[in-house]
């Protein structure tokens, strides 16, 4: 690696710049204005509603547009956030729903301890009771078993027994009632579990069906999208059409105001030919007149550019759209070209 | 690489083509002069003997190029600049505004000062101070209206010219009076330069404009003469037997074309004035007559009834190459050039009589200028914008003068007598 190295990319470098400074002197030159701008008294005057209308119709289709295109966004963040609701809601549900089924096992299985401990103490107590009893009884006996041994022992026993199968049975009844328990809680699980399941599917479909409006949603949007641009293309070809339709209707207008305002000298031949270029401000007002192409002949100039002076103001200029205002009117061309003079 | 640099440069060029213009096509405009208003130059001293302003506004009114503002609409009178207001000027229709005010200097003089506004531009356009005295008033007037016509038309003004016409007054029976006048272009200041009791005819200027020749037939027969106009100076030129007329100055000077019947009938002539040596240029049994100079002086115009009726011909000098120019009507005679040699004026009869007509001899378009029946010697202004001619009004022989165009018509002011046989001079030193 050299200096030569350098060579032709500096030689490249050269190259654009000269080019980029070349390709800018014109527009340099073209925004130069050799025409010195005299400050002009300029007359306030009344605006033209019918003027504003049109531009106001331009901007109230623009907002229009805005509109829909918000609306059509606010629908779309509409359903996403719908969409989004729906499954939090989905899964808060089943957080719910897992917690009270959590809840209810919970609650049969006290339900269950307590009655557990219920027929215990029952049972305890029973057992205390009976032993209380046995012993009152016993005292009983020992007071009457001076009087009645045999019967007495005889009867204890058989109270015993009884006693025995009263406790049997109510063993038994608590045995059932606890069978009744499991029964009840089970059943009432497999119908939660069943409403579970149900839930579940239901919420399953209700976040296809979201789905599916979703994506119908975006299909509607994308067609709205296509709709819109194909609108805006339409209109664009509208306003090309508009546009031309101004070009001419305006071009006719300041051809005939100056065809008015125009007055040749009498040595105008046929043939001769002047362009004069004309700068104009936003309200139509005259802001420069300048020979462009002269004919060669100094009247015949000076009565082009005094047709322009003496119009001062193209009212109609101010009524068209200001986008086509500065893309077509602010510089205007007139070429002056007399036809069907005697010579 | 080079490739991607191409792009980018094309990029930007179409970038900057971008911009459009509207371009308007104007095909048609209104068929009128440009108003102008000259207005009365301010004096403080005792009244002049001339309007200075009101010369150079008639002046440029009889062009045809100008439509003069009356002095009664004018809003206001002003002298200077600061006392100018454009708005007043541009509502009452005026495009141009002439101003001035006149100073005493010293010896008698008086010192114009002149100026000229573009009133839609609201620009002035020229401002001269112009020296004179009391007794060449018009001669200031007349070179202001020169440069007034020049600066707004582009076209050397011709007010400083001078024409020369003839006069005759019948004195009593048989006894007439002629005059040989030169005038200012718009007949203003007439002065004798020749007086006989016989007629003169065709006065003709010499291209430098300081001698005229003519035709007299003071001494019974027909002699043509050449006048030095700055001394007075009379030479007798040819004095044939039989016609001798009709004389033109070469562009050079040098020569003179003349008619001359000594052969027979009257043909054309070319006399080379230093040397006395005569040219016959036509050799037709035919009448030749009214010979003219084309402005280059390499061919002659003349009117000839070669053809049955008299038309106007072009010879080529050098090649004698003969051209019929005119083919409307019957009778196109007196033919005289524009000085850019595209218009031919001549005197052309229809069925309502004879009239001065201009044909464009670039398209071949002839156009009748005047509609009064007996019009007859037209002679153009040396910048081409009026023809003068030889009319008759209430029986008598009057100057008239017609814008090439037809647009302006006027008469010369009254002078004594029949006025025929006008001719224009060139333009002055």
């Amino acid at each position: 690696m050299g200096i030569a190295s350098y060579i032709i990319p500096f030689i490249f470098a050269l190259i654009l710049h000269g080019g980029l400074l070349l390709l800018l002197i014109p527009h340099w030159f073209q925004q130069e204005d050799p025409y010195r701008r005299m400050p002009r008294h300029i007359q306030a005057e009344m605006i033209d509603l019918k003027a504003l209308s049109n531009q106001e119709n331009l901007q109230k289709e623009f907002q229009e547009e805005q509109k829909l295109k918000a609306e059509q966004e606010k629908k779309r963040e509409k359903i996403a956030q719908e969409h989004q609701q729906a499954l939090k809601k989905q899964e808060l549900e089943k957080q719910n729903q897992e917690a009270e089924t959590q809840h209810k096992i919970a609650e049969a299985q006290q339900k269950e301890a307590e009655a557990q401990q219920k027929s215990q103490a029952e049972k305890q107590r029973k057992a205390a009771e009976d032993k209380k009893l046995a012993k009152l009884k016993e005292q009983q006996v020992i007071e009457h078993a001076r009087k009645i041994a045999a019967e007495a022992e005889l009867k204890k026993k058989e109270e015993l027994k009884e006693k025995e199968k009263k406790v049997e049975a109510q063993k038994l009844a608590d045995a059932k009632k606890k069978v009744e328990a499991d029964k009840k809680s089970k059943a009432e699980d497999a119908r939660k579990k069943a409403d579970e399941e149900k839930k579940r599917k239901n919420d399953e479909l209700k976040s296809k069906e979201a789905e599916r409006k979703l994506a119908e949603e975006k299909k509607h949007q994308q067609e709205a999208d296509r709709v819109v641009a194909e609108n805006a293309a339409k209109r664009k070809a509208a306003a090309a059409e508009r546009s031309d339709k101004m070009r001419a209707e305006i071009s006719g207008y300041i051809q005939a105001l100056i065809e008015k305002n125009w007055r040749y000298p009498s040595n105008t031949r046929n043939g001769m030919k002047a362009k004069v270029l004309i700068r104009l401000f936003p309200s139509g007002e005259v802001d420069s007149v300048e020979i462009m192409q002269s004919s060669g002949d100094a009247a015949f100039d000076k009565s082009a550019e005094q047709a322009v002076l003496r119009i001062g103001k193209f009212t109609r200029v101010s009524e068209v759209d200001p986008l086509f205002f500065e893309r077509e009117l602010r510089r205007v061309i007139i070429e002056f070209r007399p036809e069907g003079l005697r010579w | 690489m080079f490739k991607r640099l191409c792009a980018g440069a094309l990029l930007l060029v179409s970038a900057l083509t971008v911009r459009a213009e509207l371009v308007v096509e104007v095909t048609q405009g209104v068929d009128a002069p440009t108003p102008v208003a000259v207005v009365p130059f301010g004096w403080d001293g005792e009244v002049l003997r001339e309007d200075i302003a009101k010369i150079v506004s008639d002046d440029l009114g009889r062009s045809g190029f100008f439509n003069m503002m009356k002095r009664e609409s004018m809003l206001s009178t002003p002298r200077s600049r600061d006392q100018v207001f454009f708005r007043d000027w541009r509502i009452s229709g005026s495009d141009y505004l002439v101003i001035g005010r006149l100073q005493p200097a010293a010896n008698g003089q008086i010192t114009a000062t002149v100026e000229l506004y573009d009133v839609l531009k609201e620009q002035q356009i020229w401002a001269e101070t112009v020296n004179g005295n009391s007794n060449n008033l018009r001669d200031v007037a007349h070179y202001i209206a020169d440069q007034i016509f020049q600066q707004i038309t582009g076209i050397k003004g011709a007010f400083s010219t001078r024409i020369v016409y003839v006069t005759s007054e019948m004195l009593g029976k048989d006894k007439y009076r002629f005059r040989l006048q030169m005038a200012d272009s718009d007949g203003a200041r007439p002065r004798t330069i020749l007086e006989s009791k016989e007629p003169i005819l065709s006065p003709t200027w010499s291209r430098d404009g300081s001698k005229l020749a003519y035709v007299s037939f003071e001494s019974t027969r027909p002699s043509i003469y050449v006048q030095h106009l700055a001394t007075g100076q009379r030479q007798r030129i040819q004095s044939f037997k039989g016609l001798n007329g009709a004389p033109s100055w070469s562009p050079q000077g040098d020569r003179l074309a003349l008619v001359l019947s000594k052969d027979g009938n009257p043909e054309i002539y070319i006399l080379t004035l230093a040397t006395g040596q005569l040219e016959r240029i036509t050799n037709h049994y035919g009448i030749d007559t009214e010979p003219t100079w084309a402005p280059d002086g390499e061919s002659l115009l003349f009117t000839s009834d070669r053809g049955g009726m008299p038309q106007i011909y072009s010879l080529q000098l050098s090649t004698r190459n003969l051209k019929r120019l005119t083919f409307e009507g019957k009778y196109n005679s007196r033919g005289r050039l524009t000085q850019d040699g595209r218009f031919l004026s001549m005197v052309h009869q229809d069925s309502s009589g004879f009239h001065i007509a201009v044909q464009d001899l670039k398209t071949g378009r002839l156009d009748i200028l005047t509609s009064t029946g007996l019009d007859e010697s037209p002679t153009i202004a040396p910048n081409g914008s009026i023809i003068l001619y030889a009319t008759k009004k209430g029986g008598r022989g009057v100057l008239a003068g017609v814008s090439l165009d037809g647009r302006v018509r006027f008469t010369m002011p009254n002078t004594q007598g029949d006025v025929r046989e006008p001719a224009w001079s060139p333009y002055l030193q």
